[in-house]
This record gives structure tokens, C-alpha cells and sequence, in this order.
């Protein structure tokens, strides 16, 4: 097999100008289940799809609140998720104990594209495993932002990441522009469907392995899982769409409910 | 050791030098006034006749920032606050800094200055006007801080303030607010040592944030008994 | 490639017999294969222009910026890896406001490229780090007058009438000779920088872009800021009009 000498840290150019380590931490976030977020012009939200290990283990929880006025959702290694979301919470509680006010989301997610930037130019370190989907309001109305392992972000009024995540991103590219006048539920609503574009042949979406964040213009980052995401579930259940529920295909990549062995799972 | 701390504790400028007098201001209907006169006193002596205490800042500049107590702390205070207008500005995010903010701000550094016995040696007083709201506030050199409808300073915490109390309405027109600022800081002048007649008056409200060419009080030295003194009456006092 | 296979290109610390540092080489192939931005310096400010791809219909307007202030006079377009530029940007703001606070007047643009191709330079010494993947132009107006620099991983630097950084550098070098740099006011060359990004571009090959327009001249009280949205459109209209021309002949 080729073996390429310049893929192993990311302190070293390929002669194509690549940074090749950096490359596979983002394929990282590509083995993570899916994550969807979206906004309208009073909410911003998120919405992701949990995995469990077996079937006596419960399902890993993808979204963190942040702040008041803002909360993650994540795809990827959640280890370096919880480590990104506890400087965040740092950052959010200074600037509160500083200013007396919620801090400006997009503000942040630039402090934290810095922040990946460092571990990909020095040795010894290596890049975040994780892409995240910030959402929060603040002076400036809702926000939705995407970060990545590279350091590189970007604001969305539509996004989704993860496994199969090209699926959701159809979704809403196909529906992103009726969304600023949409209420709560509506949103929630076309944030399940997307979801449910992501999942694997014969999967489907309930109340146990879907969670939803949002977050108002007056502030309240509030969590959906379990019972309070359940209704929603169910609502769009008998919708069109969706996988289909036949044996899997065989090309398909591995299922969402078995992911790859390994040191650290992605989720 | 320990008999020793109060020698041995590592202080730094505790007292002031060159310093500014009293601020006084007041809400209205739809702003704010601020008031202070234009003297820098080098102890009794009125060393710096017409420097300006109150200057608009942030970003936008729409945030009144008026400070009693030693000038170069004000200035260094400003010289703060303009480079973290510019990193607002290079952020070109929509966001600047509101009163409220950037008096949480100022106050924490004011707290953590004196934390380090090294303060910075100013009363100070933050206007502003933002979504349809008022907001005045103030804090001390020792990071206090508190938001009110009339604040004064200084002597006029003692001598303008119940003046203030006496005449103030929330629903004053911005002439009435005028007349009982320009009234206090006339007694202010008449009764404080280090005080000037050369005032600078700051507006806050929905058009922005203005700071006013020196003014010069009228005043009135012809009362009986400021001509005869208060000599006659044999304890010195009027 | 030759140096390919040979060892001597692993490090940054590790010069090829024939005496060159091949991982700075290959970390100016970052900027090469990036948007190319251009920079005029005028008789009355400095102008910058960047394009971007569209990357999605999704993303919200003005995101993903490539140009960004340093000081209120001094501003930085970057090609390259923006999350490597952003580092490069953040150390130029620290250094203004240094300069600032420390001497009272604003940093003037020989210092601030300097400062930045020096520590970018840096990076091209030691094997713990690697050299920045990215190429900035520095427009800067303060007291010594309108000047234009660009700054490369290697951490070299000069200072330019005008320049080009990215994948179309060498059309756009050739394009902006032509222009006459002692007459042309700072919103005539908006439109220019324009055009030159655009006639760089071939629609049939790559992704639709859009632009990043900045300048810092008298019109915008020699402050660095984005110029004003109908004259980005008229800009990008023009551009759009003289590229359609170039592919009817």
C-alpha cells in the first residue's frame, strides 16, 4: 500500500500545499451521527441524532448548553466536544461576571475557530475531532454557526453535519427559504425531517435518539429529548420521506447504530 | 511579619494629583444631562482652567463618559476605552459596547485596580440611550457602582444632590432639566473651593450623545450678606 | 516533483542540498491554489479585493470574511488558509494596539508588515511549528500616506502600487500593470480591482465567487472598511459585464 509520508502530524506541508492531518480530523466529524440547525428570524436551533453503543447503554447526548443564550450541537469525538463546550461556558460566564450581558455568539465562535487553529501548527498537539453548530441569539437577532477542526467557520441560516449529512443538507436547501417567518414547531418540524434524510436503511427516528436545542431572542437555551421531544416525533412520523425500511443496501456505509471500533468513538 | 503587614503592604498612587470636581446629571424625559465644569485643581491651586471632564466614547460614540477625581487616571481610563472601540470597530459585527456594558466594564477594572491597591483614582458617571431606554449610572474608585435618575459627585454628592431631590420630576422637559443642573452647579460653584463657573453640559438621548462648548454660569455677588461678610457675627460663618 | 521521496522535504528545518527549504515551498502551494486577491495603492488610498466561492446558497451574506481590519487606518486581505491568516490577522491587531498604547500615534504600515513578516518568519525556523498557509496584502493610511504590502509564508515582504496573491496572481499582476496607479482615485480602482479578480476567473471551470471589497481612503475618512454596498454592487456589476465581454471575443 502507498504509504504517505506526510499525512502522520500536522506540522508538515504535503508538497500540494495540504495539511493532510488536518484533513482527517475533519473526517472525523464526518464519522459522527448527524447534526441540523437551522433559523428563523425569532429562533435558532439545533437538532441531532444519538447513538448507543448496546442495547442496554443509553444514548450519547450531543447537544450542550452553553449559556442562556446559546447552546452546541455536536458531530464528531465528544471527548474534544465537552473540552470546546467547557471553554465556551468559561468564556460566556467572564463575560457575564465583565459586562453584565450575554455574550455575542459569532464573537465566540470565532474565539473557538482560534482556539482549533492552535492545535493544527504545532507539534505535539493535534487538531480537534469534532465540527459543532452553535446556535444563540443575542443584540443581533439568532445565529447559526458552523466550526470545524481546520479553525475554519462559517454563519448559516440552514446547516447540517455529519454522517450522511449531504442528505439533510438537500433538505434544507430545498427549504431554507420559508423559514424566517416559520413559528417554533414549524421549525422543529422541518429539523426532524432534515434529520430523518440522515439516517441509515432501517433506522428510524423516535423520541429516545432524537434531541432538539433552541434558543429565543429573549434568551432560554432549552433541550427536547425523551417525553418533551416525543410529540414531535410522532407529528412527523406519517410525513413522505425519509429512508427506506427494507434490509440494508450493500454499499451503505456502517449503520448508525454499530459505529467503528476504536479508542474513541465518534457520535 | 505579620506585625509588620500594614509597613510592608505594596501600595502604589493612593492619593491624586492634579483632579477634577464634582459631576452632577440628571434624567429627563427622553435623555439624560450631565454636568461638570471645566477646572483641574493641583491641590488648592486652579492649575488647568479649561480642560473638559466629560467625552462621548465607544464605537459609535454614543455613550457619555464624565469623571471626576484625578485627571490622568480619566485620561488613561479613555485611553482604554478607545482601544477596545477599535477592536470593535475591526470586528465589524454589528455589536458595540452599550452604557450598561461598558459601566459593568469600567467598574470591574476600577474594583480589581483598588483590589491591587492601585486605583484608579476617579468618581465617574456613564450616560447613555439605547433601544428607547435611559441609562445613567456611576461608580467610585472603589469599584461601587449603582444606576439612579439624579447622581452627583463628589461635594455635590453632599451640596447638589438634595437641591436635585427637591426639584426633580421624571417628566421634566430638557429646559427644566437644564435650568435645575445649571442651578446646582451654581451653588456648587458659590460653595465649593474647587469648583469653576465654566461648565461643560452633556446631552444623552435619541438623537446621540453631545457634549456642549464651555458655558460660563451667570453668578450674583451683590447679596447683603456676601458684600458685608459673615466677620460681623463673630465665629466667622455667615 | 523532484524533491519528492528525496527526505530533504519533511521538515522545515531541513535545507535540500541545492539549498532550498521545500516545506516553505509547499506551504506557498497553500496560497497558490487559493482565491486570488488583488491591492491597489492610489494617490488617494489603498484598495483590496478578494473574491470567495459560493460555497452554499445556505450561508448567510458576508460570512466567511477575507479582508478584516486591523486598526481604524490599516486593514489585512488574506489568501490561503483563512484559519492560518485569521492567527496572522489577530497578531497584527495586537501589534497596532501596541504601537498605540506605547508610542500615541497610529502604527504606520512599514512597521505593521514588518512586525507580521517577521513573525511569520519564525515560523519558517523551527520544526516544533510548521510555516503559516497563507499570503496577506496590508493596506494601510496613516501619516506617511496611502501604502500597500504583501507579506508571504517564507516572511518576506515588499511594499507594492499593486499586487496579486492566489491561485490568479500572475494574470492579475499583468492586468493591474496596465492600470495608470498616479491618476486612479480609490473608487475608480474598486471597480478595476473588480474587474481584474473576474477576468482571473473562468465560470466554466470553477465554483461561482462572490467579492470582498475593502478600502481605506480620504473618501472613507482614511478609516479601513468595507466600501459601501452600492458601490460594491456597481463593482461587481461592472466586473460581471467586462468578464461576459472577455468570453464573447
Amino acid at each position: 500500500m502507498f504509504r504517505n509520508q506526510y499525512d502522520t502530524d500536522c506540522i508538515t506541508w504535503s508538497p500540494a500545499g495540504r495539511i493532510h492531518q488536518i484533513e482527517y480530523a475533519m473526517e472525523a466529524v464526518k464519522q459522527g451521527s448527524a447534526a441540523i440547525g437551522l433559523r428563523s428570524n425569532a429562533f435558532a436551533l439545533v437538532a441531532t441524532l444519538k447513538r448507543s453503543s448496546s442495547e442496554l447503554s443509553s444514548y450519547q447526548k450531543k447537544i450542550f448548553k452553553i449559556d442562556d443564550n446559546m447552546g452546541i450541537g455536536i458531530a464528531g469525538l465528544v471527548a474534544d466536544a465537552r473540552v470546546i463546550a467547557k471553554y465556551m461556558r468559561t468564556e460566556c460566564i467572564n463575560h457575564r461576571y465583565v459586562y453584565d450581558a450575554p455574550m455575542q455568539v459569532g464573537r465566540l465562535v470565532v474565539q473557538v475557530a482560534d482556539k482549533s487553529q492552535i492545535g493544527t501548527q504545532q507539534v505535539g498537539r493535534r487538531p480537534y475531532g469534532v465540527g459543532l453548530l452553535v446556535v444563540g441569539s443575542d443584540g443581533t437577532g439568532p445565529h447559526l454557526f458552523e466550526t470545524q477542526p481546520s479553525g475554519q467557520y462559517f454563519e448559516y441560516k440552514a446547516m447540517a453535519i455529519g454522517a450522511r449529512s449531504q442528505a439533510g443538507r438537500t433538505y434544507l436547501e430545498k427549504h431554507f427559504e420559508e423559514f424566517p417567518e416559520l413559528g417554533l414547531d414549524d421549525l422543529i418540524k422541518h429539523a426532524l425531517l432534515a434529520l430523518r434524510e440522515t439516517l441509515s436503511t432501517g433506522q428510524e427516528l423516535t423520541a429516545a435518539n432524537v434531541a432538539v436545542g433552541y434558543c429565543g431572542l429573549q434568551g432560554g437555551f432549552t433541550i427536547l429529548e425523551d417525553e418533551t421531544i416525543a410529540p414531535y416525533v410522532d407529528a412527523v412520523k406519517g410525513t413522505p420521506g425519509g429512508p427506506p425500511m427494507e434490509e440494508a443496501a450493500p454499499e451503505e456505509a456502517p449503520p448508525a447504530e454499530a459505529p467503528a471500533e476504536g479508542a474513541m468513538d465518534t457520535e | 511579619m505579620q506585625a509588620h503587614a500594614p509597613e510592608s503592604a505594596f501600595t502604589r498612587t493612593t492619593n491624586p494629583l492634579v483632579t477634577g470636581g464634582s459631576v452632577v446629571a440628571l434624567k429627563y424625559a427622553g435623555g439624560v444631562l450631565v454636568a461638570t465644569d471645566t477646572l483641574a485643581s493641583y491641590g488648592s491651586l486652579a492649575r488647568f482652567e479649561n480642560v473638559c471632564r466629560m467625552s462621548t466614547v465607544g464605537m459609535n460614540h454614543d455613550v457619555l463618559l464624565a469623571a471626576g477625581g484625578d485627571y490622568s487616571d480619566y485620561q488613561q481610563m479613555l485611553k482604554m476605552i478607545d482601544i477596545r472601540a477599535t477592536q470593535e470597530f475591526a470586528l465589524d459585527d454589528g455589536a458595540a459596547l452599550s452604557a450598561s456594558e461598558m459601566h459593568h466594564w469600567l467598574t470591574r477594572i476600577l474594583y480589581q485596580r483598588r483590589s491591587k491597591m492601585d486605583p484608579l483614582w476617579n468618581q465617574i458617571v456613564i450616560a447613555g440611550f439605547r433601544d428607547g431606554q435611559v441609562y445613567l449610572g456611576t461608580s467610585d474608585l472603589y469599584g461601587t457602582m449603582y444606576t439612579e435618575d439624579i447622581i452627583a459627585t463628589g461635594l455635590g454628592a453632599h451640596m447638589a444632590l438634595p437641591l436635585l431631590r427637591k426639584g426633580w420630576r421624571a417628566d421634566m422637559s430638557e429646559a427644566e432639566a437644564r435650568k435645575l443642573l445649571e442651578d446646582c452647579m451654581r451653588v456648587l460653584f458659590y460653595r465649593d473651593t474647587r469648583a469653576s463657573a465654566n461648565i461643560n453640559i452633556g446631552k444623552v438621548d435619541a438623537s446621540g450623545c453631545t457634549v456642549s462648548a464651555p458655558i460660563k454660569l451667570e453668578t450674583f455677588w451683590e447679596h447683603p450678606e456676601f458684600v458685608r461678610g459673615g466677620g460681623h457675627l463673630g465665629n466667622g460663618s455667615w | 516533483m523532484s524533491s519528492i521521496g528525496t527526505g530533504y522535504d519533511q521538515s522545515t528545518t531541513t535545507f535540500s542540498p541545492d539549498g532550498r527549504v521545500f516545506q516553505v515551498e509547499y506551504a506557498t502551494k497553500a496560497v497558490d491554489i487559493s482565491s486570488t486577491a488583488v491591492g491597489i495603492r492610489c494617490k488617494d488610498g489603498v484598495v483590496m479585493c478578494v473574491e470567495k466561492p459560493k460555497l452554499s446558497k445556505m450561508l448567510v451574506e458576508g460570512t466567511n470574511r477575507r479582508i478584516m481590519t486591523v486598526d481604524k487606518h490599516s486593514g489585512i486581505c488574506i489568501s490561503g488558509m483563512i484559519a492560518d491568516a485569521r492567527q496572522i490577522v489577530n497578531y497584527g491587531r495586537r501589534e497596532a494596539t501596541g504601537y498605540l498604547d506605547f508610542s500615541g500615534s497610529p502604527i504606520p504600515g512599514s512597521v505593521l508588515a514588518s512586525r507580521i513578516s517577521m513573525m511569520m518568519h519564525t515560523y519558517t525556523l523551527y520544526w516544533t511549528v510548521r510555516p503559516f498557509g497563507a499570503s496577506v496584502l496590508i493596506a494601510s493610511y496613516a501619516e506617511e500616506g496611502p501604502q500597500l504590502y504583501s507579506v508571504d509564508p517564507s516572511g518576506v515582504s515588499y511594499r507594492y502600487f499593486a499586487t496579486a496573491i492566489g491561485k490568479g496572481k500572475n494574470g492579475a499582476k499583468s492586468q493591474l500593470e496596465k492600470l495608470d496607479l498616479t491618476t486612479l482615485t480609490a473608487r475608480e480602482a474598486v471597480i478595476e480591482a473588480a474587474k481584474v479578480i473576474y477576468s482571473q476567473h473562468d465560470p466554466s471551470k470553477e465554483k461561482p465567487i462572490e467579492l470582498e471589497i475593502s478600502w481605506v481612503c480620504d473618501e472613507s475618512n482614511k478609516m479601513h472598511q468595507l466600501v459601501p454596498p452600492a458601490l460594491h454592487a456597481e463593482a461587481e456589476a461592472a466586473a460581471k459585464a467586462y468578464r461576459e465581454a472577455m468570453d464573447d471575443d
